[in-house]
């Protein structure tokens, strides 16, 4: 390749640097006075793993991240703090601050030790071109082309096509092929039980939300005096 | 960027999301972090996803689409992850409501009557 | 990296003009740039600030056009002349709005939140400019054909509302965060019936992204589906808060809304985020349901788009002329009660449909003219009674069940209080 700054280099940077955006806001999160700040840090945090999931190639979480953490969680979180006002006390941390530190300090270290001393299988191959363009669909729709139900390797196996230039491309950058249908044949083939459970869930915790929040309409104050 | 790196990150904000729910006292500040918790965990599933190449790769170099259904199957628990805490999220912000509603406060320390 | 890109011809040809020795361009058969080989990366900054920034430009000259434009439209609507004085036809008096808004006081209220304060303009404004990205608005005219598309559409309006709450909640105005409330519950509610109602349009088209989307339309979906259309054009309405739905900065409660305490350039900044966004709001109408760019032959593809997006904004703002503003009950219950059932009749319907045209032999995801004029026929069949229904069910009741008149709870003068008056003098 001549265009000599390559895919992996730019993704490096750019997950680095938007990791550490995103640990920054998660920690203003967790320590900012003024709660209303602190939502919209995390609105920002939530952008920030937004982000590193497009450059994990997974672009439907990735959209599906922003519509329901930033265009619901933070704003509904927003609006109860605006509803509640009861901010003057502001978010102030209990006693068992140290203990808190402690702890969670333990647990990284833990997550961190089991990441980087486990013999991942195939890690190795990350930089794969064939790995990733088997994780973005690509090969399914080669699978399409062929049409004898096996997926033809583009580049080890025992070609019967030719690699063509567009799917070498796809290959190597991987950003922009579609794994966005498979997800759905997933959601509705393999994984109808959980996702009508999911179902479910939501539509329980809506009702859930409601009867909390019906209330008794009988105050006084209620009818603004006139 | 390796699994590691990634691995890494997302514990990290594992971590700060643990010391949110464990230091704070307002109820809306621990829904925050419990949401900080969830998206680590996201990015956990969604990494394992993209750095497990199907494992028709290690041999013969032939994929089935199985394989392929198998790798994305990380990207699916993190769709159902983030329905569920969306709905918990709901749902906690509703309870934080009726308190405020009966107790005129948001604090969890103020709410300790099962404790006596 | 560059060759992801270089699949997208507008990047392309900006791209291949400047960067020499890059290896595909010269694949794709274009001649060396003017630029020397290794500094390929200049190239690709460069080509990507020039895409930014035509359609950026473009944008907020659509905002200028379209602020001169609703002026002079509503002035006929109401009989009067409208601007006529600076520029033809009046044509430069937003221009001249628009410097004469830089050059204000940039005032921040002394119990305003800074930060925040100084925030909102800008989280309003980058949501609205990144729709333009995935729009096509030409063949091959996109700057960024991403897959998901429609999704990320509605991903990136939904982040407004956080931009109107931090904008409302910042300046610790009580009028401001009464409209932020208002603008948060409106918003929220909206967005469920705007994303369903794309789904019946998903079915048919088996497709997230926008040119996908283009490419299905052998007929425009207004006519295949009617009811997602309605249901889509009054939630983007309902979130840009335009005039039905416009209780967010009703003048005669709220004075501006959460634009109260803001001034000088971010005042002007923010109210380029929301006209810019009727624009934004046109375009995906135009895009998803009048089939976009695609016409008949002599008049090239960014016209049609630009005609049609100039008549979608036509209608908005002759519904603006028309009607009036509803009360923030009405407006939930319509969203609620009326417009989430009418999604979920057009959704079933949809189903069905596609489940029982679609070939599964065939590719599947596409149908053909015929089919779609089937569906069409079908799904006009079920809106008439549809609306009708939902609109007897929402119908303004009478204020007593039983139709005895009780007077509300304000002092309200009657004719006898009157009487009484007079006897007293």
């Amino acid at each position: 390749m001549n265009d000599a700054f390559t895919a992996s280099g730019i993704v490096s940077a750019a997950f680095w640097l938007t990791s550490l955006l995103t640990i920054a806001a998660a920690i203003m999160v967790v320590t900012l006075h003024d709660i209303f700040k602190a939502a919209v840090f995390l609105a920002l945090s939530f952008v920030g793993v937004a982000v590193i999931f497009f450059l994990l190639n997974a672009e439907f979480v990735g959209v599906v991240q922003i519509l329901v953490y930033v265009g619901a969680v933070s704003i509904l979180i927003a609006f109860s703090i605006m509803m509640i006002s009861d901010v003057s006390h502001g978010s102030q941390p209990n006693r068992g601050r140290y203990v808190a530190v402690t702890v969670s300090a333990l647990v990284l270290a833990a997550i961190a030790v089991v990441a980087y001393n486990t013999n991942w299988t195939l890690n190795s191959s990350l930089e794969d071109p064939n790995a990733i363009a088997g994780l973005t669909g690509q090969f399914l729709e080669e699978e399409y082309a062929s049409g004898d139900g096996r997926i033809v390797d583009l580049y080890a196996g025992d070609t019967t096509t030719a690699p063509s230039e567009w799917a070498l491309q796809r290959a190597q950058t991987g950003v922009l092929a579609d794994s966005t249908p498979t997800i759905g044949g997933l959601l509705v083939r393999e994984f109808v039980l959980p996702f009508e459970t999911i179902g479910l869930v939501i539509v329980a915790s809506l009702i859930g939300g409601l009867a909390l929040m019906r209330g008794r309409r009988n105050e006084p104050e209620a009818r603004g005096g006139g | 960027m390796t699994l590691e790196h990634v691995l890494l990150v997302s514990g990290i904000i594992f971590a700060i999301g643990l010391y949110g729910v464990l230091s704070r006292r307002n109820t809306i500040s621990l829904l925050m972090s419990l949401e900080l918790m969830f998206n680590a965990v996201v990015i956990a599933a969604v990494a394992f996803s993209r750095f497990t190449p199907p494992a028709g790769l290690a041999d013969g170099g032939i994929v089935t689409a199985n394989e392929v259904r198998a790798a994305l199957t990380g990207h699916v628990l993190a769709v159902f992850i983030i329905a569920v805490a969306a709905a918990e999220s709901a749902l906690a912000l509703a309870l934080i409501f009726a308190l405020y509603r009966t107790k005129e406060t948001v604090e969890i320390t103020d709410v300790a009557e099962m404790r006596r | 990296m560059t060759d992801g890109f270089l699949d997208n011809s507008l990047f392309r040809n900006i791209y291949c003009y400047i960067a020499g020795g890059s290896d595909g361009c010269a694949v794709r058969g274009y001649d060396a740039g003017f630029l020397p080989s290794g500094l390929e990366w200049l190239a690709f900054a460069i080509t990507a600030f020039v895409l930014a920034n035509i359609f950026i430009n473009g944008a907020l000259g659509g905002v200028l056009a379209l602020i001169w434009g609703e002026r002079r439209i509503l002035a006929r609507f109401q009989n009067r002349v409208g601007p006529n004085r600076w520029g033809p036809m009046g044509s430069l008096t937003s221009v001249a709005d628009a410097i004469k808004t830089m050059f204000k006081e940039d005032i921040v209220p002394d119990q305003a939140d800074r930060f925040l304060f100084n925030l909102a303009p800008v989280i309003m404004v980058v949501p609205v400019l990144l729709v333009f990205a995935v729009i096509p608005v030409g063949i091959g005219t996109v700057v960024a054909d991403i897959n998901v598309g429609l999704l990320f559409v509605i991903a990136v309006t939904s982040a407004s509302g956080l931009a109107i709450a931090m904008a409302a909640w910042s300046s610790s105005n009580r009028i401001a965060i009464f409209s932020g409330l208002r603008a948060v519950a409106l918003l929220v509610s909206y967005e469920i019936p705007m994303a369903l109602s794309l789904v019946g349009v998903l079915m048919i088209t088996g497709t997230l992204s926008m040119s996908g989307t283009i490419a299905a339309q052998d007929i425009p979906f207004i006519i295949v589906q009617p009811l997602g259309f309605l249901v889509f054009f009054l939630a983007s309405l309902a979130e840009m808060s335009r005039t039905p739905f416009d209780l967010t900065e009703a003048e005669s409660e709220l004075a501006a809304g959460h634009l109260n305490d803001y001034s000088s350039m971010k005042f002007g900044v923010l109210f380029l985020a929301e006209w810019a966004a009727t624009i934004a709001g046109a375009a995906i109408i135009t895009t998803v349901f009048l089939s976009g760019w695609r016409g008949f032959e002599p008049i090239p593809s960014h016209l049609w788009f630009a005609g049609k997006v100039v008549a979608v904004l036509f209608v908005i703002i002759w519904i603006r002329a028309t009607w009036p503003r509803l009360r923030i009950d009405q407006v939930l219950n319509l969203a609620w009660k009326g417009l989430f059932e009418l999604t979920m009749i057009n959704l079933i319907v949809t189903a069905i449909l596609t489940a029982a045209m679609s070939d599964l032999e065939a590719d599947g995801s596409m149908f053909s003219r015929g089919e779609l004029l089937i569906m069409a026929a079908v799904n006009w069949i079920v809106f008439f009674p549809s609306v009708y229904l939902i609109g007897k069910l929402l119908a303004a009741k009478p204020y007593n069940k039983d139709g005895s008149e009780d007077l509300p709870d304000y002092p309200v003068a009657t004719e006898q209080d009157a009487a009484l008056e007079g006897a007293a003098d």
